[in-house]
């Protein structure tokens, strides 16, 4: 069959001077957007609701038609394409899902490669991975029907029907916006995961200015009309927001959304005192003094932390240092943001956590100071102090103009109205 | 004796009536039988084509309704004189009876399928076609069969006053009972004809619940 795009790899996508309008005389919801999305990169569309930025992916699968402008889908004409086909090779993926309730979740994932005509084996085969890529038991899940799962069940399900037919590109409409804050920073953290192995050209669209600095690789700031505030990294949109607006939409906090950003891996690591059970005590409390510290970090057999020793404890010199000292709450790996590690630190009280390799074992520690340090080389100056910042206004202020806006929208209705009933009565 | 005269009797007209009891119930279940497959699917070929129009399936709606209102007496007489005796004109009368609650049920059920769930359907690349027969159609069965029963109830009624113009069916047997009113098996006869309605019309409705249980998906199911 004429494959429409090719599936597997990721392809580029390019709007040029993309308009969308609804009604000749009002203005556009889309108004001349142009952006190329690099392929096997997630880019991520923000902005507040009403803004169009939906209309603008949904023009990419055509489910909205441009008025004008081009996409260019690998280098074709998105236009040019028969549009089933073109979105059976487009991953779609919508808030709630969107599953079919009538099918199970077996056949909801195989309802793409069905669509392609795959054959059966294949099907299975594909599902069994999708079932393992997504992180869900396929014996447990697969007969099951949509409205036995939770949301997050769901929306895994929608993640893999999605990816079923190993499409090149990935659409996803708020995919995460009805879930509760915990399933939604786990199905974040996977989907980041999922994108590491699978590496689609991901066009991801959120009003949740948070996820968007946590997933995009490039983030694009849009307001009405689906105009560009500002595109770029995350941390550059945080650390030089481009203008007034998108300062306002990044809200408080810039700096330690940065947190988010910045990664172990991205620190050296500080040596720290290790010792194993049977160590010479003598050599572990002179580290401790020379690097003026108070604790010493218990390792097992395999290098993994187990428990920190205060210097007066180390100098009883326990037999079985195992049942002395603190055991260690958490550690941290090289993926690991400075937010989270921040919380590791301040949650065991020490403000030092360990760094493990894979495998578990000690690399070194992490203090509190370096995720300080960190924050300094930022350099993003607070809102607030800056020159042209959106004036503080006041709650009055904002519910005021909001009434207006209802009062003006309600007179507009009536004259209307009005204005039929004339029609009617001259007719 | 344990059971009363009067019941004695009605067994025993039942017992040298068997012949023509079964013949007309077959008559009165193969009548409803067909006129019910005619509307089913003129039912739901109409709700299909205009529940995207809102003015469409008004009209559709208003129509059918119309139908309702002929007292079933007036809608056969008038057949009767276009068509003349027999079956046509029963079959017809039941039908456009039928017609009202399949076409309002398939257009509320196909207009009821979830936004979210058809803008995915879409988006997945499912064509217009594949739409309306792997989602639209499922998901609103439940509630299409459940204007299948309504009309069906309505119709194993009507057809028992369709023996006034000859047509077949048990309501021969209430017709005959009325015209000898007082005379020995009148009553008799009239009992059995109602009877006979109720227990089809029961018949026919435990059908169509299995026909649902077989049919309708797990996933959708109240």
């Amino acid at each position: 069959m004429e494959e429409a795009i090719a599936s597997g790899g990721a392809v580029e996508i390019d709007l040029q001077s993309v308009t969308k309008r609804y009604a000749a005389d009002a203005p556009p919801a889309v108004e001349e957007f142009s952006l190329t999305i690099p392929a096997g990169e997630i880019v991520v569309f923000v902005g507040p609701s009403g803004c169009g930025k939906t209309t603008t992916m949904r023009m990419i699968n055509r489910l909205v038609k441009p008025t004008s402008g081009r996409i260019m889908i690998g280098g074709r004409d998105a236009a040019e394409m028969k549009t089933d086909v073109l979105r059976r090779h487009i991953g779609y993926v919508v808030q709630q899902a969107g599953l079919l309730p009538h099918l199970t979740v077996r056949q909801n994932i195989e309802t793409v490669p069905r669509l392609l005509k795959w054959d059966r084996k294949r099907i299975r085969e594909r599902t069994s991975e999708l079932f393992d890529l997504v992180g869900m038991e396929e014996e447990e899940f697969a007969g099951r029907y949509p409205r036995e799962l939770s949301g997050g069940q769901q929306q895994r399900v929608g993640v893999a029907r999605a990816l079923a037919a190993d499409p090149p590109i990935l659409l996803m409409d708020e995919p995460f916006g009805a879930l509760d804050p915990i399933t939604r920073d786990r199905l974040q953290s996977e989907l980041l995961k999922i994108q590491r192995r699978v590496r689609k050209t991901i066009v991801f669209v959120t009003h949740d200015i948070d996820e968007a600095i946590k997933l995009g690789d490039r983030v694009v700031v849009l307001q009405e009309r689906s105009r560009i505030a500002q595109q770029g990294a995350p941390d550059e949109i945080l650390a030089e927001p481009a203008n007034r607006y998108v300062r306002a939409f990044i809200g408080g906090g810039a700096a330690v959304k940065r947190l988010h950003l910045v990664r172990i891996e991205d620190l050296e690591l500080r040596p720290y005192p290790t010792f194993a059970a049977g160590d010479d005590y003598d050599a572990v409390i002179r580290e401790v003094d020379e690097l003026r510290l108070d604790y010493a970090l218990l390792l097992d057999g395999r290098r993994r932390p187990l428990r920190w020793l205060h210097r007066d404890e180390l100098e009883d010199r326990p037999t079985d240092p195992v049942s002395e000292g603190q055991p260690v709450a958490g550690v941290v790996t090289a993926t690991t943001t400075l937010h989270d590690a921040m919380d590791e630190m301040l949650s065991s009280g020490t403000g030092i956590v360990p760094a493990v390799d894979d495998g578990g074992g000690f690399l070194g520690a992490v203090r509190l100071d370096q995720v300080t340090a960190a924050l300094e080389e930022t350099h993003v100056t607070p809102v607030a102090e800056q020159a042209d910042a959106a004036p503080v206004r006041t709650v009055a202020e904002i519910t005021g103009e909001i009434d207006r806006r209802d009062i003006e929208a309600e007179q507009a209705r009536q004259d209307a109205e009005r204005d039929v009933e004339r029609g009617e009565a001259t007719a | 004796m344990s059971s009363s005269p009067l019941a004695a009797g009605f067994f025993t007209y039942v017992e040298e009536n068997a012949d023509s009891i079964l013949g007309l119930a077959w008559g009165h279940v193969w009548v409803v039988a067909l006129s019910m497959g005619i509307a089913t699917v003129a039912g739901i070929l109409l709700g299909v084509l205009t529940y995207r129009s809102a003015a469409a399936s008004a009209v559709v709606l208003t129509v059918t309704g119309l139908f309702l209102t002929f007292p079933s007496f007036a809608l056969l007489g008038v057949l009767l004189a276009i068509m003349g005796l027999g079956v046509a004109p029963v079959v017809i009368a039941l039908v456009l009876y039928a017609l009202l609650p399949i076409v309002r049920n398939t257009v509320t059920g196909l207009r009821e399928v979830d936004a979210v769930v058809l803008d995915s359907a879409r988006g997945i690349g499912m064509s217009p076609l594949q739409r309306l027969v792997r989602v639209e159609l499922p998901v609103a069965w439940p509630l299409i069969l459940a204007g299948l029963r309504n009309a069906t109830q309505l119709v194993v009624g009507i057809a028992a006053i369709a023996a006034y113009v000859n047509g077949p069916g048990l309501g021969k047997f209430i017709f005959a009972g009325l015209s000898q009113l007082g005379g020995a098996n009148a009553t008799n006869s009239i009992v059995v004809g109602t009877l006979g309605v109720v227990i089809i019309a029961l018949a026919f409705d435990a059908l169509l619940a299995l026909l649902g249980r077989a049919t309708v998906s797990k996933g959708i199911r109240a």
